[in-house]
């Protein structure tokens, strides 16, 4: 859309200004789908790109009450990080399953889901123990499992910086265990997202959640 | 958004040139910066009309690799997936950049970069020669082999590691987050990480150091190779595209 720059002196028509607006009005009327792809798209347009669904949201997020979440090895003992076991034994430390319970009716659409948990505290029983934490999704019926067989974590006893566990004795550890996924369903015209779960398990101490976040959102492709 | 012409029918009066720029201006920034608030509230609701990675574009790349803990034992430190971190030298890509994303964009993006990754180190006892010599991981996100600040990784820096000193704890499960706008062009995104110096940080026993490196407490000679099990072990880069849009046009 080309301006004309004035020369000093020279007249300004008034049939120059309606050439430009007309100009502007040609080619917002000239648009097009084909046209209106990723060139008028821009991070403002972030809302219109939740997917469509056909219940609930496509979106969601919880978090736990500081404090209220312990995971006692004698109740929720880490056995392995197959999924079996995983669903199986392990706690649920946050859930997100829909309306009702009825899971997340999306189109097509990629779903970026996070966990993020802050240790607090663990007992310090003197021997080798670990907290275990895994984001597992339920996607069209099937079976809870993760996503990615890297989504899951851990955190060690952690020694100090020399090596003596016993400087930090029952501590506030404050440490985190933060996994993201990513699912693909942009090939799926209908899908369901059963639900997306925050599991964890623990071994020789008892940790304590501070603080827990689990939280997706759906994205049209 | 909408701009109406004024119009220059002005009689008798001088021409204000800024007011003549708003004239040209005005619809240059309708053209320019048309969002979905300027359609009806429902103009996305077919989305599907539009070609499957116009709007949004997503990337993905994971490493699974695991330090095999069992019931009773573990960490293991054998996996040959794992990666481990080069000791004093600048960060590298993490897994060599096997979880590196590269694209080539025709328009300027807002980019948002998730890198997550487990992290976990041998524990060293009391008595071991290592003993006194710090472990401390250096984490960091990179676009463009520019480490992006302030992105992360988000965990609590304990035991006689003041911030930006690396990272004590002997395990982590890590995540960083960025939002960057990119021109566009070639780009590439990866973790990168390496072992600082072993050298001690003031006193950890009073918990106020700064930044003091002390001289004469290397964990290595520079030129010996790292024996320390200071690892990464699962770990995945996660992009978001958006595009910026450009003007209306063809």
């Amino acid at each position: 859309m080309a301006i004309v720059i004035l020369e000093d002196g020279a007249a300004i028509l008034a049939a120059e200004i309606e050439a430009c607006w007309e100009a502007v009005r040609t080619v917002v009327n000239a648009q097009t789908v084909d046209t209106l792809r990723r060139k008028v798209f821009s991070h403002r347009s972030m809302p219109s790109h939740l997917a469509e669904r056909f219940l609930g949201t496509s979106y969601g997020y919880d978090y736990t009450t500081s404090g209220t979440v312990t995971i006692d090895p004698a109740i929720y003992p880490f056995g392995s990080f197959s999924d079996a076991d995983i669903r199986t034994n392990w706690q649920t430390a946050g859930v997100l399953n829909g309306v009702a319970a009825a899971g997340y009716q999306l189109k097509a659409c990629y779903v970026l889901a996070f966990a993020s948990i802050e240790v607090k505290e663990f007992t310090n029983t003197g021997s080798d123990y670990k907290a275990c934490f895994a984001l597992t999704a339920a996607i069209d019926g099937a079976a809870e499992a993760r996503v990615d067989p890297s989504d899951d974590g851990f955190i060690l006893s952690h020694d100090d910086v020399y090596g003596d566990t016993n400087l930090l004795g029952n501590e506030y550890v404050h440490n985190q265990c933060v996994i993201w996924t990513f699912i693909d369903k942009s090939a799926s015209p209908t899908w369901t997202l059963n639900g997306l779960r925050l599991r964890c398990s623990a071994e020789g101490s008892v940790w304590t959640v501070g603080r827990a976040t689990l939280g997706f959102f759906a994205v049209h492709p | 958004m909408i701009q109406f012409p004024r119009g220059s029918n002005w009689p008798g009066k001088t021409i204000e040139p800024n007011e003549l720029l708003q004239e040209f201006y005005g619809p240059l920034r309708v053209a320019q910066r048309t969002t979905q608030y300027q359609w009806a509230s429902n103009a996305f609701a077919n989305l599907d009309l539009f070609a499957t990675g116009e709007n949004v574009i997503f990337a993905y790349e994971a490493v699974s690799a695991h330090f095999f803990l069992t019931s009773g034992g573990g960490p293991d430190f054998t996996s040959a997936f794992l990666w481990q971190l080069p000791y004093k030298a600048s960060p590298v890509e993490v897994g060599d950049g096997d979880v590196a994303l590269d694209w080539t964009s025709s328009y300027p993006e807002m980019v948002f970069v998730v890198s997550c990754l487990q992290y976990c180190r041998e524990s060293h006892a009391v008595g071991d020669p290592l003993e006194d010599f710090f472990v401390r991981a250096r984490i960091q996100l990179a676009i463009d082999d520019v480490r992006i600040p302030g992105c992360g990784p988000y965990t609590v820096p304990i035991e006689a590691s003041p911030r930006g000193l690396g990272l004590a704890a002997r395990s982590a499960r890590l995540a960083m987050v960025t939002v960057q706008f990119l021109p566009p062009g070639a780009h590439r995104v990866s973790p990168v990480a390496s072992q600082y110096s072993g050298a001690e940080v003031g006193n950890p026993a009073t918990y106020n150091s700064r930044s003091a490196f002390r001289a004469g407490r290397e964990r290595l000679e520079d030129n010996e190779p790292d024996t320390e099990t200071v690892m990464i072990g699962s770990r995945k880069t996660i992009v978001m595209r958006c595009p910026q849009g450009r003007r209306l046009g063809a």
